[in-house]
């Protein structure tokens, strides 16, 4: 977690404290809200395990044979 | 709403060269931190991913788990329990523990089912209700090879 002080109109932040009311914090209630303004703006930031490889292009279409494949192998960890 | 996820969209994800890779990533995305992984879930693509990924595309995937960036489901006694009297059920089909700690969590937490595995979660069907929840069908993914 990251502390940030930052100014807000008081009508930003009344809204912010009647969803806080829900959430148990005012900082859930920040995150909560923010987090559902960049879902819809489509800005999720995408975890960086997401394209971070490459592989077989039918590996997840064909997982069971791989995984077969690599039983045989025996080189199961 | 929680999504449970299974190993075959995960490993999409994760690499860019799977011909399902835009699929999954749209869908691992809208998912974001309501994607839930179970255990051997996370065991099984950890595994595929060092063999025929690469180990740091691996190391990645733990890292964003443990972050929170996506929820972990430990199976619990009764769980376990549950995932086994599935597996056992459907001893025709061989769904093995991963699948049915799929089937079994989301059976508890009445979840929506992230899969490609459309063969497996549409034969073995939940206890109550007709269907499992899919995330997407096997009609989209097909739709979405024959666009690739």
């Amino acid at each position: 977690m990251v502390r940030r002080t930052i100014s807000l109109p008081p009508a930003v932040d009344e809204k912010i404290r009647k969803v806080a009311e829900e959430e148990g914090s005012y900082s859930a209630a920040v995150v909560r809200l923010v987090e559902e303004g960049a879902k819809r703006k489509g800005k999720v930031d995408l975890p960086d395990w997401i394209g971070s490889g490459e592989g077989p292009a039918d590996l997840s279409e064909n997982l069971d044979k791989y995984i077969r494949e690599a039983l045989r192998r025996g080189r199961r960890r | 709403m929680a999504v449970v996820a299974d190993s075959a969209p995960l490993i999409a994800a994760a690499s860019r060269s799977d011909t399902f890779h835009q699929l999954a990533k749209r869908l691992v995305a809208s998912a974001g931190r309501e994607l839930v992984v179970p255990d051997p879930v996370v065991a099984e693509v950890d595994w595929m991913l060092r063999e025929r990924v690469d180990p740091a595309t691996a190391r990645r995937f733990l890292r964003s788990l443990a972050s929170g960036a996506h929820q972990r489901a430990t199976l619990s006694p009764s769980l376990f329990a549950a995932a086994c009297a599935i597996d056992e059920r459907y001893a025709d089909l061989d769904l093995g523990l991963v699948d049915a700690a799929v089937m079994a969590i989301a059976g508890a937490t009445d979840s929506v089912i992230l899969t490609f595995d459309f063969a497996h979660f549409r034969a073995a069907a939940p206890k109550r209700g007709r269907a499992w929840r899919l995330m997407i069908d096997e009609h989209e993914y097909e739709r979405w090879r024959g666009a690739s």
